[in-house]
């Protein structure tokens, strides 16, 4: 039953973060912050059930492994971006934010170029 | 025929199965779209990679990303260039002194004599086929083992061999012992190998 500690820890740490956001909104980010890692970190373990199931799948496409390597990097970093961005949002730093959304795009736009031009090269190779 | 689009048909299925898992598992936010993108792209690919294969078999997709994958990297790496060649200095010398104590433990365990001094030189042309092979090996050995024993020294491998021992107290020897184990153990003619011992 994680979802019961889960939603646990997440409804404490609300309760604690608007007592405290009342006295001291500095460590009522703080509280958020924490919260926010514990909680992915409890569902980073079950995640790699679902990346094997995706892999089993990969596997038994022609699809060269890649492309998969591409797409689970592109999630993380997709992942790790929206993290970083909802944090600095909740502290109303909403420029941080965009830049670190910026960061994520402009990474994951460098990913997807090698699978972009080669898809241009290909399609430009059939033509006759 | 039916078998090429049974095959086309169940990548289909699976690739669409695939990418209902992945939307369930992106985040949700801005960056949901670029992610799409890709996934896209990917759905083309494997739409007509069969395509491909059936009307030329020259054109490899699987390459293709590869090479643009690696042209990325290489216009990344011109940094790295210098560290590689420290990497490579750090191989050859770690090399040459894992050759130097094997030669020293061969001779000592092989004979009654102490190594005092030892001297090789190694190909270092990269573009040749034996890269690495022990060209020239110089021994100098001590006759008296048990004396002096703790001050074994290594000198630094020099190219240059043409130097004579001018030292008389030092002989070149012709033990054929010594340099058949040498010569079978570490893949050298014997005519390479100039053994002085010290009397």
């Amino acid at each position: 039953m994680e979802i019961l500690q889960i939603v646990g820890i997440g409804l404490i740490a609300t309760v604690l973060s608007v007592i405290l956001r009342q006295e001291k909104p500095e460590f009522a980010l703080q509280v958020s912050v924490v919260t926010g890692i514990i909680i992915f970190l409890f569902v980073i373990t079950k995640l790699t059930y679902v990346v094997q199931v995706l892999n089993n799948l990969a596997e038994r496409v022609d699809i060269d492994f890649i492309y998969f390597s591409t797409i689970l990097k592109v999630i993380g970093i997709a992942y790790i971006a929206e993290f970083g961005a909802q944090i600095s949002k909740d502290a109303g730093e909403g420029a941080i934010a965009a830049k670190i959304e910026l960061a994520g795009k402009i990474l994951i736009l460098v990913l997807s170029i090698p699978i972009l031009i080669a898809l241009l090269d290909l399609i430009i190779k059939i033509m006759p | 025929m039916i078998n090429f689009l049974k095959d086309w048909s169940i990548n289909i299925a699976i690739i669409a199965i695939f990418i209902t898992i992945l939307e369930i598992i992106i985040p949700k936010g801005s960056l949901k779209g670029y992610i799409n993108v890709i996934i896209g792209l990917i759905l083309i690919i494997v739409l007509i990679n069969p395509f491909i294969n059936l009307i030329s078999n020259n054109i490899d997709i699987e390459k293709e990303v590869f090479a643009n994958v690696n042209s990325y990297n290489e216009e990344n790496s011109v940094v790295k260039e210098s560290f590689k060649e420290l990497q490579k200095d750090q191989i050859i010398k770690t090399y040459k002194e894992k050759v130097k104590k094997n030669i020293i433990s061969l001779v000592e365990s092989e004979s009654k004599y102490k190594v005092e001094n030892i001297n090789i030189t190694i190909n270092l042309n990269e573009n040749e086929k034996d890269f690495g092979k022990l060209m020239k090996l110089k021994l100098t050995l001590n006759k008296h083992r048990e004396k002096n024993r703790s001050n074994i020294k290594i000198e630094d491998v020099e190219v240059n061999i043409s130097e004579t021992f001018n030292n008389k107290n030092y002989k070149l020897t012709n033990d054929k012992k010594i340099l058949n184990i040498l010569s079978d153990n570490l893949n050298i003619d014997s005519n390479n190998i100039l053994i002085y011992i010290n009397q």
